[in-house]
């Protein structure tokens, strides 16, 4: 299928978490459907994964649906002017962005990444 | 949050929190997207208010990367209650105060200054000082863009871009640093200003 999520360490017949998310998440689009710049609306969202795309604090987000919000990562940067470009002091912190499709909203989630924590752990 | 009256709603249920969790009365300085959004200034949402410092005796700012321990659990509470992250309501951009404040924003913010219940009062950056600060932040080397795409929002005008120029025009800096510095001038359209400010 043109669009779909490919993914797999492991090819074949083998049955992965990650597969499986990459799965659900091409009925969803089918479901849902894409808009006509790619982003994936909310409605085809899947609670807990992570999506690629275009955000105001970073590219990748955490979709989290009880909040409908985008957790992301992201660092505030305080330039010394004395040794710029060197010297800056960063603060790190976990940001939150509404979708692009809200008002106001800055995050435009493009495709799913197909990873699965508790697989990963386990190395199954 | 992205509109002022979300802000105001989320300000209000902190207010309460710290007054059911017996925090101290503080009077505190924001800026960022939260108070450019309660002025009026920026369309697009957000879900942080960011304190630049606590007001001392009406007239001192003083850092607050910390907050006292009953108001961090107000900001926890207030947080959970509203689905925000833990640190909604953080002080992460006092570390701003270590260059100092535009002359007279304090006295500037007054204007816009709120109560949210008995404990918290809020004053909100005037227009004139975000623009400074957002044009200090744009200098980050890295990830300065995303203050850039606010400043065109913002739209600044002649006045303002020459009130932020003084400011930084008293710091000691690099080469590199004005000369970034004029690149952006240059590139919101005020290069004429440039000249006169920053020679």
């Amino acid at each position: 299928m043109k669009g779909a999520v490919s993914f797999g360490r492991r090819g074949g017949s083998a049955r992965t978490h990650a597969k499986a998310l990459a799965a659900r998440q091409n009925i969803l689009i089918r479901w849902h459907g894409k808009n006509e710049d790619g982003v994936i609306p909310e409605q085809a969202l899947i609670d807990g994964a992570w999506y690629q795309g275009i955000g105001r604090s970073a590219p990748i987000a955490l979709w989290d649906a009880a909040h409908a919000v985008f957790r992301t990562m992201s660092w505030s940067s305080f330039p010394d002017p004395v040794l710029f470009p060197e010297g800056e002091r960063r603060v790190y912190r976990l940001k939150q962005e509404r979708h692009s499709f809200r008002e106001g909203g800055t995050f435009s989630p493009m495709r799913l990444i197909p990873i699965h924590h508790h697989e990963e752990k386990r190395g199954d | 949050m992205r509109r002022k009256e979300e802000i105001e709603h989320a300000l209000t249920v902190l207010g309460r929190r710290m007054a059911l969790d017996g925090a101290p009365d503080m009077e505190v300085l924001c800026c960022g997207a939260s108070a450019l959004c309660v002025l009026g200034l920026l369309t697009r949402s957000t879900m942080d208010v960011d304190v630049l410092g606590v007001v001392v005796r009406d007239r001192d700012l003083n850092p607050c990367e910390v907050f006292p321990e009953e108001m961090e659990r107000a900001i926890a509470n207030a947080g959970l209650e509203l689905g925000l992250a833990e640190d909604w309501f953080n002080g992460s951009a006092s570390r701003l105060l270590e260059r100092g404040v535009p002359e007279g924003t304090l006295e500037r913010a007054l204007v816009h200054r709120k109560s949210f219940g008995p404990c918290l009062t809020v004053r909100f950056l005037d227009r004139k000082d975000q623009v400074a600060l957002k044009l200090f932040a744009a200098m980050d080397p890295v990830d300065g863009i995303r203050h850039l795409k606010d400043l065109e929002e913002i739209s600044p005008d002649p006045e303002e871009i020459i009130h932020s120029l003084r400011w930084m025009g008293n710091w000691k800096s690099s080469d590199a640093f004005r000369s970034k510095l004029k690149a952006i001038i240059t590139g919101l359209g005020f290069g004429d200003l440039v000249v006169g400010e920053q020679a």
